[in-house]
């Protein structure tokens, strides 16, 4: 997905004076749409690092926004990154690859949470964007899109739960949880993959192109 | 055989004589059972083909390789995780292999509710035994018992509440622990293991990455499925595949089967078509051991408590007085409690807090015991498609089960105190965190409405209920349509409420009855 693609909003519904709180999620989406406008407006979508990104879902500066909230959340205070795990752009490559194949509408609702955070000193009337503010100022913005409820608490959750997913995925981190990691590489059984017990399923798989029964 | 539809030669046109939307539970076992019988038989899958070989229990590979939404699928408000299946062999590929026939209280309901001529007491007992045999149903063995049960175990024994042992449809098990990622030993007995080579066998084929968007129907007779190819990747459409087929059995389980039907515009008088939704939900505590607990080794799911599951109670008959019919909305007699355990990333989503107070709680990890209260549900969620891939679902506690909910989550926390946990953790925002002699009214005080607690849930059912009268259901209790000839469903959505326990046994049950009714038309 092309950058551009990644900041078209949802415009199948209005938004109203209803405020920020009680929204519906299609109103939430509109908004952070919205928000992509008026970012785009004064120039807030420009001036990424160069960093090498091979992303295949998130857009750069979506990459830096969600390594910029890994700064802000996983550490034990702000900024304090753990030597332990995956470095903070690493965390966001391990994202953009669970991420792939995600339903449109979820993906869509993703990209609404990275608007929403990297542009929601905006809300707040602030001027330096989510991915300039040091780490413990960032916090604060989480915290105030959290606090606002709603959808926002669940943008934040979002955000949340994504930084886990980058962070505890990677084999470094379960150490200091105990854990021993995947079975297969231990000691034990053998997996599948040994040619009798693979075989059965392979013989029911049809090669790749072929035609089946009954085209018409 | 298993053909990749998205390798096809694309827009295809293809002509059988029936088409199964799906090919978990239900559908697997109506195709396999169809195919045997003579049919011509294609089953379209919207997820791929996973065998053993390529699952690495990694859960940033499995859990997209297997689960709708990559296992982030909730409720439009977001607060209630729904987890389904999208792959060959559908949610049972990597669900935890429970295995429970449906209570007689909750069956004397349906037949006296709607029906169910098609599907007497002997007619379950046949289809049971046929499945129960097909996946080698058996007790889980003591000695496979492993630590974290053993503790829900000594909880209900020090409290006095009923506890006891399952049974599973696993062979060959070596105990790894990773259920839910698939089974890299293949013991699991599931779909894509015992089915889908039948299916095969039986001469039929299997499109995987083939996503049903509508049933095709004209003059009240269905006559085919319009398909699209999925990019496998992307999941995006490639192009149309389309199935001509006398008859279609849509097995997309409870939330894929009302959208597509409601897509399809299939008239349904009764309304309850994706009206009806129930989905077992679930709210978990974690308790702290002064020693390592190692939930995620072994067996995940062996013993189980039904203290405070009341089948006769929370089904009187309908001809009950007033008692019983108190004593039926009464709290306490619809919770299920088990333990449960997930993997680092998916616990560390689920534990509350960031920064510090978060790494604190995952050092805990190897330490924790997680038991959950999964109630048997009333209230009634909707299932809507949205666009021509997706589909909405709503669901939110009615107060009856709010307070069953609440209770559960502080039962869960009583038996976490009785097996030894020194500290027991509810993953609400802010942390709610108990210590014994604690009182549990913080527990009973949480507004589920806030969203500030998640609900999990992972048997979805009842979205398409079957009842023999065509005002009250979309269709009969062979699974075949009321209005539209030559629609069938066979999954999960056809239970006319929840169960209260595992699903699949009875699911696949189904499967093997509709594959039979429309072999036999
Ligand atoms: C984590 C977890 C653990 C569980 N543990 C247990 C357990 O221990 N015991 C138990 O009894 N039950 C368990 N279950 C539930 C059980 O697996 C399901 O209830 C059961 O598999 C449902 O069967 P089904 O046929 O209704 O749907 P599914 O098995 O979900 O199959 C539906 C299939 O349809 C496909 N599909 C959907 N839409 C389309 C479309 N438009 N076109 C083509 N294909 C489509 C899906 O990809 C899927 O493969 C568990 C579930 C989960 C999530
Ligand atoms: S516990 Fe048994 S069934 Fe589950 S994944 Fe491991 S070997 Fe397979």
């Amino acid at each position: 997905m092309s950058e551009e693609e990644a900041k078209s909003p949802e415009d199948s519904e209005e938004a109203n004076g209803d405020g920020l709180l009680h929204m519906t999620r299609r109103k939430f989406l509109w908004l952070t749409g919205a928000g992509v406008v008026g970012a785009l407006a004064v120039g807030r979508f420009g001036c990424y690092s160069t960093e090498q990104w091979e992303g295949q879902v998130l857009a750069r500066w979506e990459a830096h926004t969600m390594a910029a909230a890994a700064l802000a959340l996983i550490p034990d205070e702000p900024g304090r990154w753990p030597t332990e795990g995956p470095t903070p752009w690493e965390v966001a490559a391990n994202v953009d690859r669970y991420l792939s194949g995600m339903p449109q509408a979820m993906l869509r609702e993703i990209r609404g949470m990275f608007v929403l955070i990297e542009q929601g000193t905006l809300l707040g009337c602030g001027i330096r964007r989510f991915t300039r503010l040091p780490a413990a100022k960032r916090l604060d913005v989480l915290l105030t899109i959290r606090d606002r409820g709603e959808m926002f608490a669940l943008a934040f959750e979002g955000i949340r739960a994504l930084c886990y997913v980058g962070w505890y995925q990677d084999d470094h981190t379960w150490q200091r949880l105990g854990y021993d990691g995947l079975m297969i590489q231990r000691e034990g059984p053998p997996a599948v993959p040994t040619p009798e017990q693979s075989a059965p399923y392979q013989e029911l798989v049809a090669e790749p192109g072929a035609v089946p029964r009954g085209v018409l | 055989m298993i053909y990749d539809a998205s390798t096809f030669d694309l827009p295809i046109r293809i002509k059988t004589d029936l088409c199964v939307i799906g090919s978990g539970a239900g559908g697997a076992a109506a195709a396999a059972v169809a195919a045997e019988l003579g049919l011509d038989v294609v089953v379209l899958e919207t997820g791929p083909f996973v065998p053993p070989s390529v699952m690495n229990q990694r859960e940033e590979d499995m859990m997209p390789a297997l689960l709708r939404a990559n296992g982030s699928q909730t409720t439009t408000d977001g607060r209630c995780t729904i987890i389904q299946g999208r792959a060959l062999g559908g949610s049972t590929v990597h669900n935890t292999n429970l295995c429970k026939r449906i209570p007689d209280a909750i069956l004397d309901e349906w037949e006296e509710t709607r029906g169910m001529k098609y599907l007497p007491r002997s007619r379950w007992e046949e289809i049971y035994q046929q499945v129960e045999a097909a996946l080698d149903v058996s007790p889980i063995e003591s000695h496979r018992v492993n630590h974290h049960n053993q503790l829900f175990q000594r909880g209900c024994e020090a409290l006095g509440w009923d506890s006891g042992g399952l049974l599973h449809n696993r062979n060959g098990c070596v105990e790894s622990g990773f259920c839910s990622l698939g089974c890299s030993y293949d013991a699991k007995n599931n779909a894509a293991k015992i089915y889908v080579p039948r299916i095969v066998e039986a001469d039929g084929q299997i499109f995987t990455h083939c996503q049903a968007v509508r049933v095709l129907h004209r003059d009240g007779k269905a006559y085919g499925v319009e398909a699209v190819a999925l990019e496998p990747t992307t999941r995006r459409s490639m192009g149309s595949v389309t199935i001509e087929a006398d008859q279609v059995c849509v097995s997309a389980s409870a939330t894929g089967t009302p959208a597509i039907l409601l897509r399809s515009d299939i008239p349904d008088p009764s309304g309850e078509t994706g009206n009806r939704l129930t989905i077992h939900p679930a709210l978990v505590a974690a308790g702290e051991f002064d020693k390592p607990v190692r939930g995620w080794e072994g067996i995940p799911q062996s013993i189980a408590s039904s203290e405070f599951l009341d089948f006769e109670a929370a089904h009187p008959p309908q001809d009950a007085g007033d008692a019983a019919r108190a004593r039926a909305e009464e709290v306490g007699h619809r919770t299920w409690l088990i333990p449960v355990f997930a993997h680092p990333m998916s616990t560390a989503t689920i534990m509350p807090g960031w920064g510090k107070e978060h790494r604190r709680l995952m050092e805990r990890y190897d330490r924790m015991a997680v038991f959950t209260a999964m109630v048997h549900d009333r209230s009634h969620g909707t299932v809507r498609p949205s666009g021509e891939l997706d589909l909405d679902i709503e669901w939110s506690p009615a107060e009856p089960d709010r307070r069953e909910l609440l209770f559960g989550l502080a039962r869960t926390a009583e038996l976490l105190f009785a097996a030894g946990a020194k500290r027991v953790f509810a993953p609400h925002r802010p942390l709610i965190e108990l210590e014994p002699g604690d009182s549990l009214s913080p527990l009973h005080d949480i507004d589920l409405t806030t969203g500030a607690i998640d609900l999990n849930a992972v048997h979805p059912m009842s979205s398409v209920p079957m009842g023999d009268d065509p005002s009250n259901a979309p269709v009969d209790s062979r699974g075949k349509h009321h209005h539209i000839d030559g629609l069938w469903v066979a999954d999960g959505s056809l239970f006319p409420t929840s169960i209260g326990g595992p699903p699949q046994l009875s699911i696949y049950a189904l499967g093997v009855h509709v594959g039979q009714s429309i072999a036999d038309l």
